[in-house]
């Protein structure tokens, strides 16, 4: 982890056409830079890679199509630990070809099987449409062998003998129309066939029993098998309209038994063959689809790295002979020599007769911030760019988050049990990070945990410290060394009062009852006091605002390493001091205090020690003559801070704005002369090529008095600073209590917890 | 007033989701930078790479076939149908009904385009995919066997939604193209009435915000017919029966527009209405011609796009419809005059939001 974000510098690359490409498929592995876009008033399809591009989306398509088939097949993609590097432009092709190859074979085998399933199915359908009707006609054929034992309907005899009903006379023959409907749509179809055709046809259905799936979508659904029987061509037109507007499955009706037996027997035949077919396709298929996820994984890769690749290509722009292009890049100054060799790398691979080459321009815009980071700094540079991302080359905050966001957790979660468990989980996950990672889990959930791992492991770590501080395991405290106090002093001879009462007093001040401070942490006793918690919560609420200041203090302090890098010494005296004033004169005495209470009542004099919260809040009303002061000359020098912390937010208001303005309007004389100065130093050393920065302090007040200036700007910005800085301590050493209410929420929590879980053992115990 | 509340007050139980859906879906709807990229594009590949960018995502680049101006239309549409059924899917009544209210003006034209591709002895299987996918219903296929107006509602509409609106068109001639045209424009009348008053009845912002947009529908649609039977043996009397009595027009402009023998007439009845005074004005000479579809077309989508000022009611579903389709009607004509390279009527599409 680094103290500053990294030194970047602009840079320009001259990409021989020929090579560009290799070039920059090298710079990609590395990762080294990143690249300016040169033409952004170009539209996106107007730049020179664009066919490049499509034929990239292109191939994604099909990669696409043949990723869907092939998890169809369940099939697993093999995925290989290296990633492929960008595949040579003259391999594109061949890739292309042999993806669109894939495509085409694949399409035709698919459509093949399509047309082998739908046919499957509708002989399916038919066979079980000439089993079904089968047993329509012959319960209506069993009717008409009833028919002439019934005396009324004797003319049905007489007209089959004559040949023919009137209706046949008249030239219409009766018709069936026989098919598959989907079971939903039975009722609408009756009733339609019924109004459309006046009650000309006879219609009968029946359900067939196994869930036949559908021709057009491959839905699983219940099915009817129907039968129209109908007199007259018309009807049939309209019979034949309605079975088509409701998608009905027509098979043709087979004119008698035999017939029907035959349709049955050659029915099954093809089926059979239809089902020897379609296997064989499957196997082929699979096969085609085996041998494509082999490739797959390399070729997304590949793909994903080529489009990238063009993309980059389209922010360059070319030279005037459109001999070479030219790239502009942010670069660490550090990284340059590898940005060298990975050209030269990229000029060789791409066999280019002129190399490519890297030219460092001078740049007035604020580079990129980079801040390098490694598998156990990530997390924690993470948390930090959730607040945001520093300028360049400001202060990095995040190698003292390291140490203050896990340790913070701690003094809330403070408890060498759970710290363990915790610990231990994170340890599982560092140690198993290899594997964990190949397998590339999309749970959103646990990659969050996952890629927190060494915040976890840390937070887990310091909470077991924090536990042994606070003498806490599974909200059970441990007597390690042996407890300081000891009551046996107090009742030598005195048994009677030590059976008597269930709670005894121990008091320090009896010599042998307090035998010393127990070596490390607090002493277990406390875990049997009624009063463990208000001694707890006194203790920890002090700490917690110790810490808070202290932990406040240091990210102010850290702000001068920001103002003397960059120059502006003023910031030091304007900004620093009086924002460093106004903490440590209120809550710096606050701790002051709070140390001074410790350190001067002992255990005789306890009862005379002061609240100082009352000494704190009489400071700012500046009252108090009626309570005896900690320490002579307590009111004085109380008066004393507070004076100065008030006068400190003008200073920390008006300063830097006054300032300015002062250095924008009176400093021109000044600044006139310091020009001329300069004009000769630059003389003197015209050798030196860079201008150098030694130039101390003024040179950065220059750069600021050159820009425009705009006073109520500064103003406005250096007010909202001034009054988030002062609300921002008060507010924050408030919240710096939450440490003290989340570690006793924590402890609590638990301890309730443990003592239902025992009670309730017990008494499950006293059951049995 | 009390009820009127009490329907704000429980909106989000039920709608509450699907009108955070259709606000968030608005958000996508193409703005004047989207087109004016669009507009600059020389191949239809261009604009697929420009939809891309755009809520469209991968919409025209999943497919295989290659890009036509048909196929940017039907996939548009698609996309329409797709967002139109997670919302009806997931409504609860009254939004379901008020959402079969929309689907309604759809099947009367999948019903009258039917009709007449029937009569033009053409199959069915060919005039199906035709069909605007909204209005689409299991009885369509049927549509041509019907000869006569009322055997069309008693054998085959009568049991679809279609059914009420059929009250005043049943007749028993023979339908022709012009009979087939009277009858859209019946189905319509009576559809926009039944939806008007279906509006009303809504508590809440619904019906304020909807009637409007209706009411220029209304009016729309007659002035539409009155102009267009201009020439025809349509006579004043029929027309009257086929305004849509719901709208700003009805009943003095109706009458009015009845008498009307010309443009001229029209133009003067429209002049007393400040709404649609301007849609029939001459145009300012310099600026750019516009007919007054467009017009209405551009007064539609103002009207539409106040729906999304106001917050628990309908209105928003019924806007978002329109605007979508007036969208694709703009993405088509784009793509039409980029395939046909007639830039300088590219600007001729309608802007929804500025």
């Amino acid at each position: 982890m680094v103290f500053r974000s990294e030194e970047m510098c602009l840079a320009q690359l001259f990409l021989q056409s020929g090579s560009e490409y290799d070039c920059i498929s090298e710079l990609g592995e590395l990762g080294l830079v990143e690249f300016r876009d040169l033409n952004p008033s170009v539209s996106s399809f107007q730049r020179r890679f664009v066919s490049e591009i499509k034929r990239c989306e292109e191939m994604e398509r099909i990669l696409g199509y043949l990723l869907r088939e092939i998890q169809k097949a369940n099939i697993a993609v093999p995925e290989e630990d290296e990633s492929p590097l960008a595949p040579p432009p003259r391999q594109v092709l061949e890739i292309m070809e042999q993806l669109q190859r894939l495509e085409m074979e694949l399409s035709e085998v698919a459509k093949n099987k399509e047309k082998l399933r739908r046919n499957l199915l509708e002989l399916t359908e038919y066979t079980h449409m000439l089993k079904i009707t089968r047993t329509f006609i012959h319960s209506r054929s069993r009717h008409e062998a009833l028919g002439p034992q019934y005396e009324e309907f004797p003319t049905m005899e007489t007209d089959s003998v004559s040949g023919c009903t009137g209706m046949q006379r008249l030239g219409a023959k009766l018709g069936f129309v026989s098919g598959l409907i989907q079971r939903v749509k039975v009722e609408a179809f009756e009733r339609m066939l019924w109004r459309v055709c006046k009650g000309y046809t006879i219609l009968s259905y029946a359900e067939v029993d196994e869930n036949l799936a559908d021709l057009d979508t491959g839905e699983i659904s219940k099915s009817v098998v129907f039968l129209i029987s109908f007199w007259g061509d018309q009807i049939g037109q309209k019979v034949q309209k309605i079975c088509d507007c409701y998608h009905c499955h027509l098979y043709p009706h087979p004119e008698n038994d035999e017939e029907r037996a035959d349709v049955l027997d050659s029915l099954r035949t093809r089926i059979q063959d239809l089902n020897n077919v379609l296997h064989r396709t499957e196997e082929y298929l699979r096969q085609v689809l085996q041998k494509a996820s082999e490739s797959a994984y390399t070729w997304v890769v590949q793909v994903k790295k080529m489009k990238a690749i063009y993309h980059i290509l389209n922010l360059c722009s070319f030279d005037v002979t459109n001999k070479c292009l030219i790239a502009e890049v942010w670069c660490p100054v550090s990284d340059l020599a590898n940005l060298r060799g990975a050209l030269e790398e990229g000029s060789r691979k791409g066999d280019a007769t002129v190399p490519s080459f890297v030219n460092r321009i001078p740049s007035n815009d604020t580079p990129p911030t980079l801040l390098r980071t490694n598998k156990f700094t990530s997390g924690f540079q993470s948390i930090v760019e959730a607040y945001g991302v520093g300028d360049y080359r400001e202060v990095s905050p995040a190698p003292y988050t390291i140490i203050t966001f896990p340790f913070l957790f701690a003094v809330m979660f403070g408890d060498l049990g759970h710290g363990m468990v915790i610990s231990l989980f994170a340890l599982w996950m560092v140690l198993t990070e290899k594997k964990q990672n190949k397998k590339r889990s999309s749970n959103e959930i646990w990659t969050t945990f996952f890629n927190g791992r060494y915040i976890i492991l840390m937070m887990g770590l310091f909470s077991v410290y924090t536990g042994l501080v606070y003498n806490d395991c599974f909200s059970k405290s441990l007597n390690i060394f042996g407890s300081g106090w000891s009551v046996k002093a107090m009742f030598t001879n005195q048994n009677k009062t030590l059976q008597t009462n269930a709670l005894l007093t121990l008091d320090p001040n009896f010599s042998g009852v307090f035998s010393g401070p127990y070596p490390f942490g607090i002493d277990p006793i406390w875990n049997m006091a009624v009063n463990r918690l208000s001694f707890l919560n006194s203790y920890k609420m002090k700490m917690s605002v110790v810490i808070g200041v202290v932990h406040m203090s240091f990210g102010v302090v850290l702000s001068v390493f920001n103002h003397l890098h960059f120059r502006q010494k003023f910031n030091v005296f304007l900004l620093f001091l009086p924002e460093l004033l106004f903490l440590l004169c209120l809550f710096g005495y606050l701790v002051f205090m709070i140390f001074y209470k410790w350190l001067a009542f002992g255990a005789r004099d306890s009862s005379q020690a002061p609240s100082i919260l009352i000494h704190f809040i009489n400071m700012f009303v500046m009252q108090g003559k009626d309570i005896t002061p900690l320490y002579p000359g307590q009111m004085g020098l109380q008066i004393f801070l507070v004076i100065i912390a008030m006068l400190s937010v003008p200073v920390l208001l008006l300063g830097k704005p006054l300032y300015l303005y002062w250095l924008y309007r009176g400093g021109k004389g000044l600044r006139r002369r310091r020009g001329y100065e300069r004009v000769r130093r630059v003389s003197e050393d015209d050798n030196s090529t860079a201008p150098s920065y030694e130039d101390d302090e003024e040179e950065g007040v220059d750069e600021v008095t050159n820009r425009e200036f705009d006073f109520a700007d500064v103003l406005l910005h250096q007010s909202i600073h001034t009054i988030e800085y002062c609300l921002g301590c008060i507010s924050n050493t408030a919240s710096y209590l939450r440490l003290w209410a989340l570690s006793l929420a924590h402890a609590r929590k638990f301890s309730t917890n443990n003592q239902f879980t025992l009670s309730f053992l017990c008494s499950n115990a006293t059951l049995c | 007033m009390l009820v009127r509340e009490g329907a704000m007050q429980n909106f989000n139980v039920d709608h509450g989701y699907l009108e955070g859906l259709v606000r968030g879906m608005k958000a996508g709807i193409l703005t004047q930078a989207d087109y004016h990229n669009l507009a600059q594009c020389d191949t239809l590949e261009d604009m697929k790479l420009h939809l891309q960018s755009t809520d469209y995502g991968k919409l025209l680049s999943s497919s295989e076939e290659d890009l036509s101006v048909s196929l940017v239309d039907s996939k548009l549409r698609e996309n329409l149908v797709t967002e139109f059924s997670c919302l009806r899917s997931n409504a609860l009544p009254p939004l379901s009904t008020f959402l079969d209210y929309i689907t309604y003006g759809y099947m009367i034209d999948n019903v009258v385009m039917l009709i007449t591709g029937a009569l033009k002895q053409r199959d069915v299987a060919e005039l199906l995919p035709r069909c605007h996918p909204l209005g689409g219903f299991d009885q369509m296929a049927a549509v041509g066997i019907a000869r006569t107006p009322t055997e069309l509602y008693s054998a085959i509409l009568v049991d679809t939604p279609l059914a009420p609106f059929f009250q005043d068109a049943v007749s028993d001639s023979n339908l022709d193209e012009m009979e087939a045209e009277i009858l859209r424009n019946k189905l319509y009348k009576a559809y926009l009435e039944s939806f008007h008053s279906f509006c009303k009845k809504m508590s809440g912002a619904t019906g304020d915000i909807m009637c409007p947009v209706l009411e220029f529908e209304a009016d729309r649609r007659a002035f539409i017919i009155t102009v267009n039977s201009f020439g025809t043996d349509l006579s004043g009397a029929d027309r009257s029966s086929l305004y849509p009595a719901c709208g700003k027009l009805y009943p003095d402009g109706l009458r009015l527009l009845a008498l009307a023998e010309d443009h001229e007439q029209v133009k003067a009845v429209a002049s007393c209405y400040t709404d649609y005074k301007a849609i029939f004005e001459d145009p300012e000479p310099g600026s750019e011609f516009k007919s007054f579809e467009d017009r209405f077309f551009e007064q539609e989508v103002k009207l539409n796009i106040l729906a999304f000022l106001q917050q628990f009611h309908f209105g928003v579903f019924y806007s978002y419809i329109k605007l979508k389709e007036q969208e694709s009607r703009n993405i088509v004509w784009i793509a039409e005059c980029v395939t046909q390279r007639q830039k300088s009527k590219i600007h001729n599409y309608i802007p929804i939001i500025q």
